[in-house]
């Protein structure tokens, strides 16, 4: 089936059919996806925000946007011999001011790769306040993780007639940064399925709880997502990057393997990826079933989430298994800020007021670029300088 | 300098000791050589164990009065514990229950001593301990705290009995009966005179002020490993280190912590951290020279995992007990912050401390998996060595 799918996928058997311009904007064969992977080191990296920053709003609006710290903090990052940074971004964002969104995209591009970080961008995510707000935001909630990561397009966005917007968004930056090798690729929707608790009514414009616990609220938001995923790929493939595309699948109750039982968004997901990216917040053993089943697919593997040390995944037991499987390794959480991602989940239930918590959940640095844990540091530099001297005996490229 | 420091702490009851030591009569009841330690060890399989208290026990009351000593529900547990390839336990005795009814008490421990041995089990047993409720009482206990972390548990003698100095020849009478009962008794491995004995106790109790406290057992615990000693134990004594910083024989050790390094025959010491502090607290315990047994760790919520505690051990030889075996009464899969916030509406992340379910299904298959290999190639270790 494989080589039948590749015939009909690459550029080259198409162009006989169709004009040259169209050549590019089928998923990438595994081979191709191979290929770029071969030409990547072991990449290793942070889910990123700067730490002053509470969301995407606040890292990314004019007010806020604040190259001297994100310059200091990829500096922490490099000096552990990371080489990617997960970025989230904000449709509205670029409806508020495309210009200048794509004036700070590059100013960020600039200061990641002078500290040799090629980062990979996600444009849309189903996590956390289903209703963001540009301008000001709201101080954290005292003890709570994540307290005001904000969804996009979230509960209104994601309504039909938003549609219009939301490919403008898509258009605009892929299109703008289609070319450019400074991105490592584009994450195009985070956690797409992710129901997120029952913090608002979907249907309405307020959070008025639904009658059944929002329960067919969030029903109606997976059903938008996966009418508007297909479209989200379509949209990015159509600007031709340079870069591969991919969505991660996250909900470890279900079987990702090709022959699973795949949710509708799973299969939209892991169908369209170039490369196939997860999320893992398991115990070492449930990392491995996770890359186990996803194998199969025949293409690179990054997992663009994991880390969370009360929760029994830590950097200790997942970077081995991301060398032994040559998976890219992306953690949540770089320098403790004003996400507080060092509170646990369970803080949304309690709110670590009183006493701290009893380990960091995420994040790596202090604000001031001390390790939370030496040891991690350690690790993280010593396999990164490793992987590193491995991939310059191999390919003769240095830094 | 040690034998002075010694001196000063212990005052006029360890220079007494001390003075009688030369006498002949008293040639048994000295500390083991470094020499005898390592003979002792030996002769020993890789240690492997947890603290056992059964699951229908909230407390060392619970688990050892009459009324509720449960002997088929610990030999349905040991059971588990020998599944795993595990060889010791860690087993909590009280004062109280030896003034209670010594008779019957010794009585139910030996009938603990023919169940572990059948599970091939060498428990360690416990003699006091400074953790957790101050006040202990006999007769019914009360039930567990909801989504709180051993919120039954007792200590050994407790506020009152370590505040009256005329009452200690009690505990006299408790260690020389119970020692002098089972002193040669090979079902047994090893005394622990005292857990955490510097510990100020925990909890939302009133505890003693923690200078008051060390105080008190500084004086008090000299005379419990003497006590021990002179019923001429087969097995070795410890007390172990559990915390501050630096347990190196240059470091800064409390007057309690002195007497625990000068005393045990063999070094023991709690650890709930991650690897990386598990080792430096093993090479900071390596030049004592003695056997090393680590009797506390695995605190998932903590850092503290069989996954890389295990294997720290094995590569230094160290004999390894972890807290909590069966999630039963003293919940101790619930985090110590439970004690500030109960889990009550939501479980815990991560079970806290525990391995088994009431049933024996594990918590994580890894974990026993694990257990049971590393136990597995230590046994052929062991037997090939033979």
């Amino acid at each position: 089936m494989k080589p039948m799918k590749f015939f009909i996928a690459t550029g080259l058997a198409l162009a006989i059919l169709t004009p040259a311009a169209h050549a590019e904007t089928a998923r990438w064969s595994p081979e191709k996806a191979n290929a770029w992977y071969g030409q990547q080191r072991w990449l290793v990296g942070s889910n990123y925000i700067n730490s002053s920053a509470i969301n995407q709003l606040e890292m990314w609006q004019a007010d806020t946007f604040n190259p001297a710290e994100i310059d200091r903090e990829l500096g922490y990052a490099e000096g552990i011999g990371m080489n990617t940074m997960r970025v989230f971004l904000h449709d509205q964002l670029w409806q508020q001011d495309p210009e200048g969104f794509k004036a700070r995209i590059n100013t960020f591009l600039d200061i990641a790769a002078k500290h040799h970080i090629k980062p990979m961008l996600v444009l849309f995510d189903s996590c956390w306040d289903p209703y963001p707000r540009l301008g000001t935001q709201p101080a954290p909630i005292p003890g709570v993780h994540n307290s005001s990561w904000v969804q996009s397009p979230g509960a209104i966005g994601l309504r039909e007639d938003n549609t219009a917007n939301l490919k403008a968004y898509v258009e605009g930056i892929v299109g703008a940064f289609s070319k450019d090798d400074r991105i490592l690729a584009w994450d195009l929707w985070n956690e797409p399925d992710n129901r997120d608790g029952q913090t608002s009514d979907w249907t309405h414009d307020g959070a008025i709880q639904a009658k059944d616990g929002g329960r067919s609220d969030q029903d109606t938001k997976v059903a938008n997502v996966d009418r508007l995923l297909p479209q989200v790929f379509a949209w990015a493939r159509e600007q031709n990057p340079i870069q591969p595309l991919t969505s991660g699948v996250w909900l470890t109750a279900n079987d990702w393997s090709p022959t699973g039982k795949r949710s509708a968004t799973e299969a939209i997901q892991l169908d369209n990826s170039d490369i196939i990216s997860f999320h893992s917040y398991e115990w070492p053993e449930g990392l491995e079933k996770r890359i186990r089943m996803l194998q199969p697919y025949g293409r690179p593997l990054i997992l663009t989430e994991y880390m969370a040390r009360g929760n029994g995944s830590t950097f200790d037991s997942s970077l081995p298994l991301g060398v032994k499987y040559k998976v890219a390794m992306i953690n949540w959480g770089f320098v403790l800020g004003k996400t507080q991602t060092n509170m646990p989940w369970d803080s949304w239930q309690r709110p670590y007021t009183a006493n701290p918590p009893t380990l960091w959940f995420h994040d790596i640095f202090y604000a001031d670029g001390k390790p939370y844990r030496k040891a991690e540091t350690d690790q993280i530099r010593a396999l990164t300088a490793k992987a590193e001297a491995e991939f310059t005996a191999k390919s003769g490229k240095t830094k | 300098m040690k034998p002075i420091r010694y001196f000063l702490v212990a005052g006029s009851m360890a220079l007494a000791l001390s003075t009688q030591a030369f006498s002949p009569a008293q040639a048994k009841t000295q500390r083991w050589t470094a020499e005898e330690a390592h003979a002792w060890y030996g002769q020993q399989r890789w240690l492997v164990g947890s603290n056992f208290m059964p699951a229908d026990a909230i407390n060392q009351f619970e688990m050892w009065q009459a009324d509720t000593f449960n002997p088929v529900e610990i030999d349905r547990e040991l059971g588990y514990a020998e599944g795993l390839g595990m060889n010791t336990m860690r087993v909590f005795l009280h004062d109280q229950l030896w003034a209670q009814d010594p008779e019957g008490f010794k009585k139910r421990i030996s009938t603990f001593l023919e169940i572990a041995d059948r599970h091939h089990i060498k428990p360690m047993f416990v003699l006091f301990d400074s953790c957790w409720d101050p006040n202990p009482k006999l007769g019914k206990q009360h039930p567990p705290i909801p989504g709180t972390h051993n919120s039954g548990w007792v200590q050994s003698p407790g506020s009152a009995g370590l505040m009256d100095e005329a009452g200690w020849p009690k505990y006299e009478a408790y260690v020389k009966g119970i020692v002098g009962a089972f002193g040669k008794d090979r079902r047994i491995l090893a005394w622990d005179v005292w857990n955490e004995p510097d510990n100020q106790g925990g909890g939302n109790y009133k505890q003693l002020d923690e200078p008051v406290k060390i105080a008190q057992v500084a004086r008090l615990l000299p005379q419990v490993f003497a006590w021990t000693r002179s019923q001429d134990p087969i097995q070795p004594l410890t007390a172990g280190l559990w915390h501050n910083d630096d347990w190196s024989p240059a470091g800064k050790l409390n007057a309690v912590e002195q007497i625990q390094v000068d005393e045990s025959d063999v070094i023991t010491f709690h650890n709930y951290d991650w690897p990386e502090m598990l080792e430096a607290r093993i090479k900071s315990l390596q030049p004592y020279g003695r056997p090393m047994i680590l009797t506390e760790y695995m605190a998932r919520g903590n850092g503290s995992t069989f996954d890389s505690a295990l294997p720290i051990a094995r590569k230094y030889d160290v004999g390894v007990i972890n807290w909590g075996f069966v999630a039963g009464k003293s919940q101790t899969n619930m985090p110590w912050d439970s004690w500030q916030r109960p889990y009550t509406h939501n479980p815990p992340t991560l079970w806290f401390h525990d391995i088994f379910y009431v049933d024996g299904t594990p918590y994580r298959a890894a974990e026993t998996d694990q257990i049971k290999a590393m136990t597995a190639e230590a046994e052929k270790a062991f037997k090939k060595q033979r």
